[in-house]
């Protein structure tokens, strides 16, 4: 290949963090010159992160691999050298194949495929079909969420959340950082964000750390980690049982909440048809839920039906949360007790419940109140419930995918690609991802999935109502017995993740990794979890291949609302270093050796949804160049843009058109009903039940199975040893989210500039009790392990916590920039079974710490 | 009197550092050497603890005390009214260091890439090593004989940064400058800086180092 476009901005897409926004690179004598966000394109207008303007010094770093490396020392652990021996690759594949075919000839199962690169992820997933195993989508999804994913799936049939910032009037941003430097489509968001302030729209976020969202609010509220839940609850007891201030006629028409509900907690049907039953305000009886206009139906109330006495949905969802009052919240989560009191007020003021707006030429439903969450309200335990129950205040106020809402990021796609819709029992549901399309880990969670042994690394099968299990392999790789599975992992190929690191305890995860029998890792640079492998190939920086197209997923990476859908590229902008190449190619070569080329053609026509005309022909041998290339071409054809090619070329996107109304604000279309009670968790726990007890999987406790939100503490709050007395939070900071970057010279010069980035923070009264001072060297202790660095003291962090921003404290031989500085805290976090959301199979992030000066002999 | 200024609006700066690297980009400084970056403040306790950022660069002052204390006058004020520095005439003294309260100086007597040996980026035309001389922000002299904004305002995706020209009675920048908002750093110091910020918290930030 060669690049030439000498001296000319080429449009292509930023890879240095997931969101891809959409930028301009130019180069001289195959060196990168400069880079500025693409002006024309929606994702970035022009604008750009300090993360992504610093990749311009990416190519250049040293240390890039840019031979394929081989293990001499048999010996594998955190720290041990692997003594790397340059090979040639025809010796490299030598090995790759014949230690994949011993693995195929045995069972093809035991190989597992990490990878988390957003559209690529059809790949790894191509060449696991064809290899013959399932297990290829491990990554180290333990942040973003398996209880966000799933809640989202199930109130908005879309996986990810963004605020109308545009409509909003009240932004509550609940451990996210929409519009600061982090979450999805960051470039876009801040812009929104800014334009948002100068309206003086207020900003509120919740979170024990001031981060930089936090920093920008009219209102910070600090909560102790893992709380979120109760608090939720509380505010939507307070809204339900005592201000009353909630949207009926959305919660009568666009929820359950009117739906009939019996003593078995089941839904009272219809004999006939056996629909769920609503109470008919006017002949004061049941009749099925879609005989009846809405509004003549009781939202609440108990009703007797010959013997038996029913109540709606509503009326138990009020009763439910009514333990949960603001002064229990307050003393669990940490917050005063009128601080809950005023948000509750304060928002559901804010959300103009009856309030309408116009937009193109329509009367809309406008509720300029809306909370996000993100990170902080999902990595824990009560995972599932505590997304559920902060999702039920935007519930209760009717701010969903409307005007000023939250909304679900497109829960229709252009040209009807997929929709929410009225599936089983009336509720929303959604043809983007079936059970069995998976995607980078997410799959359709509604209805409830089979449950079954799992006989997949992700333990699906036991996780039904779930719509994100990527981060659950460790612990089955660890220990598969516990799961039920007959067979281990003993292969693994490593593409583009970092997961020793970006995962929790690494003693832990080392531990098994060590005893895999082959490892094959490709490498810009030997990171954490590179130094385990057996093989390293040189790959190449986004800047220097093709990715799969398009990159910008819609349902996470075109920004929900209004505006265009359009879909951008990554393509090359110079060479790679001799020696380096695009790790999909490589993977193609490795099928070409292993003679699996012709079958993962196939599935991955399949997986990318290849249409006739442009299917991927068994016999050839395909570049990812190719394959994007026809990707871009098929998605030409349907949006009737003549020579896409060139045309992508000369914008860096293919515009589809402007998004319909329907589109931008689905909420106020739908007919599909929102579950405020979570009728269909009754059977499947009770599946799951059996199962667990049939195979002795004895850590996974299905009592969490309730229809109803409750509050799960999570390990950490439960902990009987006093000595750790705080607890532990992480945070993001704006340039190292993500931290692949961190050994970017320029972002570590200035994280080292930064007061709070590479310290551990802690309060200034938690401090003083401790004797600690400002920049004392201090230990931090978990249950799981032990951390060194410096302390800052601070008022941006909540008293009772530990805290810390990014993913520092890497270990690294081959990232010595970054190497050693900050902390790890992931090290803190333990790597136990207790530590699993039950329900969405969300690994908890929470530890109880302890901190103490080192003591320095002299 | 000197007519370019710049606006930087704090509260809509989300400490992002874009433009500490924009910068970094356009001028190839090497280590430790920052024309612009940002500082953090942390004013307060809780509940009313505010963290702030606050990007700073030569503020291109009215009356430049490094100009006053420059022996040989190659700190200066360009006839567009920015403060400039020739570098054949530097000499490395850094009394003009010393003498400026924003700390916007620097200086270095090797060569310190990140890289060794690489000078990242890879400008078109490389920027004349700056080894024994003082150097600071230009308000992107070079980016402006093109036309264009300098590299910090042109990366900022919060549009915080707003650069402009005084002189010119239709530039939006004067009608911000007279915000209620709208403060300077150190204005005790006399020097008159061409930096203006907007903040609601203004009474609140003192700045040092």
């Amino acid at each position: 290949m060669s690049i030439s476009n000498e001296g000319e901005w080429v449009n292509t897409s930023c890879n240095g963090c997931f969101s891809v926004c959409a930028i301009q690179v130019k180069a001289k004598n195959g060196k990168i010159i400069a880079l500025r966000g693409n002006p024309d394109v929606p994702s970035s207008q022009g604008k750009l992160c300090g993360k992504s303007l610093a990749r311009v010094a990416d190519l250049y770093n040293p240390n890039r691999v840019t031979k394929p490396l081989m293990r001499t020392n048999p010996e594998k652990g955190l720290g041990i050298d692997p003594k790397w021996k340059e090979i040639s690759w025809e010796r490299a594949f030598e090995i790759i194949v014949k230690r994949l075919n011993e693995v195929r000839k045995r069972d093809p199962r035991e190989l597992a495929i990490a990878v988390f690169e957003a559209p690529n992820s059809f790949i790894t997933q191509a060449f696991g079909q064809a290899f013959g195993t399932t297990n290829y989508d491990f990554n180290n999804g333990g942040y973003c969420g398996s209880g966000l994913h799933t809640v989202f799936s199930h109130t908005f049939g879309t996986a990810n959340s963004e605020i109308d910032i545009e409509h909003c009037e009240r932004l509550v941003l609940w451990g996210a950082q929409l519009g600061h430097g982090a979450n999805n489509n960051p470039t876009k968001a801040a812009r929104n964000m800014a334009e948002a302030k100068k309206r003086n729209t207020r900003l509120v976020v919740i979170d024990p750390l001031l981060g930089n969202a936090a920093a920008k609010a009219d209102q910070w509220i600090p909560i102790r980690p893992g709380t979120d839940g109760v608090m939720a609850l509380a505010i939507v007891n307070l809204l339900l049982n005592e201000l009353r201030i909630y949207d009926a006629t959305f919660l009568k028409r666009r929820t359950n909440g009117t739906y009939l509900i019996g003593q078995d907690g089941h839904y009272l049907r219809d004999k006939k048809t056996n629909k769920p039953m609503v109470w008919d305000i006017d002949i004061k009886a049941a009749v099925p839920f879609d005989s009846i206009d809405p509004d003549k139906t009781e939202l609440e109330g108990k009703f007797r039906i010959g013997a038996a006495g029913y109540e709606t949905a509503f009326e138990l969802l009020r009763k439910g949360v009514a333990e949960w009052t603001a002064e229990r919240a307050a003393s669990i989560a940490g917050v005063p007790v009128e601080v809950i009191r005023n948000f509750a007020r304060e928002h559901g003021e804010a959300a103009k419940i009856g309030a309408t707006i116009e937009i193109q030429g329509k009367t809309l439903p406008w509720r300029p109140a809306a909370i996000d969450f993100k990170r902080g309200v999902n990595a824990h335990k009560n995972s599932y419930f505590s997304c559920f129950s902060v999702q039920l205040i935007n519930i209760v106020l009717g701010a969903m995918d409307v005007p000023g809402g939250l909304l679900g990021v497109n829960a229709f796609g252009p040209y009807g690609a997929w929709k929410a819709a009225v599936g089983e029992d009336g509720l929303l549901e959604s043809d983007m991802l079936t059970a069995h399309a998976r995607s980078n880990g997410f799959r359709k969670c509604y209805p409830a999935n089979p449950t079954h042994v799992p006989e997949t690394f992700d333990m699906e099968g036991l996780f039904p109502i779930s719509g994100f299990l990527a981060n659950l392999f460790h612990y089955s790789m660890s220990e598969p017995e516990k799961v039920g599975l007959d067979y281990h992992i003993s292969a693994l190929i490593v593409c583009r993740s970092n997961f020793l690191k970006s995962y929790f305890d690494p003693k832990s995860v080392a531990s098994y990794l060590k005893k895999m029998d082959f490892i094959l890792g490709f490498a810009i640079q030997i990171d954490e979890t590179s130094e385990f492998a057996d093989i390293l190939l040189p790959e190449a920086h986004d800047f220097e291949r093709y990715f799969l197209y398009p990159v910008n997923a819609p349902p996470a990476f075109i920004p929900p609302g209004q505006g265009d859908w359009y879909l951008q590229w990554i393509r090359p902008v110079v060479d790679p270093p001799e020696g380096a190449r695009n790790w999909m190619d490589l993977l193609f070569e490795i099928a070409d050796r292993l003679g699996t080329r012709d079958s993962m053609n196939e599935y991955l026509s399949t997986g990318v949804g290849l249409m006739d005309g442009f299917t991927l022909s068994a016999g050839k041998k395909y570049s990812v160049e190719d394959v994007c290339r026809r990707q871009v071409r098929m998605f030409g054809a349907v949006a009737g843009i003549k020579d896409p090619e060139k045309n992508l070329e000369e914008t860096g996107m293919l515009r589809l058109y402007q998004k319909t109304l329907e589109e931008a604000f689905p909420g106020a279309f739908l007919e599909a009903r929102i579950p405020i009670y979570l009728e269909h968790f009754i059977k499947a726990g009770k599946e799951v039940e059996a199962i667990a007890k049939k195979h002795k999987i004895d850590w996974l406790d299905t009592h969490f199975y309730k229809p109803l939100p409750t509050w799960h503490p999570c390990p950490s709050h439960t902990q009987t040893d006093d000595s750790f007395d705080l607890f532990l939070a992480n945070g993001k900071a704006a340039l190292l989210t993500h931290s692949i970057n961190s050994e970017n010279p320029w972002v570590d010069e200035i994280s080292d500039l930064n007061p709070y980035c590479r310290h551990i923070l802690l309060h200034t009264k938690a401090a003083k009790s401790r004797g600690i001072k400002d920049e004392d060297e201090v230990f931090v202790e978990s249950e799981a392990g032990r951390i060194r660095g410096r302390v800052r003291v601070t008022e941006c962090i909540h008293p009772d916590v530990v805290g810390t921003f990014g993913n520092g404290g890497g270990w690294a031989r081959g990232r010595p920039i970054s190497a050693g500085k900050g902390v790890h805290s992931n090290t803190l976090v333990p790597f136990d079974w207790s530590m699993i959301d039950p329900l969405s199979g969300q690994i908890d992030t929470c530890a109880r710490v302890k901190i103490y000066r080192v003591e320095v002999s002299l | 009197m000197a007519g370019y200024a710049m606006v930087i609006d704090l509260d809509l700066c989300i400490g992002c550092n874009a433009c500490t690297v924009a910068c970094k980009v356009e001028n190839g400084t090497p280590r430790k050497i920052f024309y612009s970056r940002v500082l953090e403040l942390e004013i307060g306790e809780q509940p009313e603890v505010l963290r702030l950022f606050l990007p700073v660069l030569c503020n291109h002052c009215e009356d430049a005390p490094c100009v006053t204390v420059c022996p040989t006058k190659a700190s200066h004020r360009a006839e567009d009214g920015t403060i400039q520095i020739d570098y054949n005439k530097c000499i490395g003294c850094r009394t003009c260091m010393v003498a400026c309260p924003y700390h916007a100086r620097s200086y270095t007597n090797k060569t310190n890439y990140y890289f060794d040996g690489t000078p990242i980026p890879f400008p078109d035309k490389p920027k004349p090593e700056k080894v024994g001389v003082v150097q600071k922000c230009d308000f992107c002299t070079s980016r402006r004989r093109e036309g264009k904004e300098p590299a910090c305002v042109e990366a900022c995706p919060t549009r915080c940064r707003i650069f402009g020209n005084m002189k010119n009675p239709d530039d939006q920048i004067n009608e911000m400058i007279a915000s209620e908002r709208s403060f300077q750093l150190l204005p005790a110091a006399g020097t008159r800086p061409m930096v203006h910020y907007l903040s609601k918290h203004k009474e609140k930030i003192r700045f040092s180092r």
